[in-house]
């Protein structure tokens, strides 16, 4: 059962890609204080870097914004990533999250971020409304302290 | 944090390409290295495209489009690809996009 977080983190950056990994090194910053597996860190690293990525070239399709997280844990190790960008929004999110459904410029991304952020998390939220911008909740609870 | 690099090996004999990747492959750097990648391919027109990802600390889904890229144009000059050294990490993603499918996979 989660109360409040024990502990909480905000961010907020320029949505240029070369903010991609600094995005990644800070959220790796604040959960290696819970100290994840390798591999917890690794699928977390990965999903945010997913997640930052898309609200960069989709949500702001490259023009200035500002990409926001916040990162919280709770009690139990559950770990709560939240992604939001104020820019375009996604129409239909159920097409959007369609494994290789893409709309991406270079056509190189192939389509999997969401398949990604959902299958290195327990759970994925996406809430969006076009115009408005989007947010991404990506839940994750890592095993017992060792 | 490491920004990617790109080392072009060549072998004349075998006429194989290898493009040893290092550092964090994802968007912002996968952008960069791709036309270098392209011009190479387009210049050695190889038979055999081998990209080398033992030394890649991260990779995300940008990663895997930057070896599905290589791969279709490698594909267009009738040359094989491989992906040498992939990491867990790694692999998990070139099984998740299928991509293990599609290139060869060598340690």
């Amino acid at each position: 059962m989660k109360n409040k977080p024990v502990n909480e983190m905000r961010l907020e950056f320029n949505s240029k890609s070369i903010n991609e990994g600094f995005a990644r090194y800070a959220v790796s910053a604040f959960v290696a204080q819970l100290d994840p597996t390798v591999e917890e860190l690794s699928d977390l690293r990965c999903a945010v870097s997913e997640a930052v990525t898309n609200a960069i070239i989709h949500g702001y399709r490259d023009t200035p914004g500002t990409v926001y997280i916040t990162c919280k844990y709770y009690e139990d190790r559950t770990v709560k990533i939240k992604v939001t960008d104020k820019g375009v929004g996604i129409e239909d999110i159920k097409q959007a999250m369609q494994p290789l459904y893409t709309t991406d410029p270079t056509g190189e991304r192939g389509g999997m971020g969401f398949a990604i952020m959902q299958s290195f998390t327990d759970r994925l939220s996406v809430r969006s409304k076009p115009g408005k911008g989007t947010s991404v909740t990506l839940t994750k609870k890592l095993s017992p302290k060792r | 944090m490491q920004t990617a690099d790109i080392k072009i090996e060549y072998d004349e004999k075998s006429k194989t390409l290898t493009l040893v990747l290092s550092g964090e492959l994802d968007h912002h750097s996968a952008g960069r290295l791709r036309s270098e990648a392209d011009r190479e391919l387009a210049v050695k027109r190889p038979k055999h495209l081998i990209i080398d990802v033992s030394s890649v600390s991260f990779m995300d889904s940008s990663g895997i489009g930057f070896i599905l890229g290589r791969y279709g144009k490698a594909e267009l000059l009738g040359a094989t690809t491989s992906v040498k050294g992939p990491s867990q990490q790694i692999q998990r993603l070139l099984l998740l996009s299928g991509a293990n499918k599609l290139v060869n996979i060598i340690k």
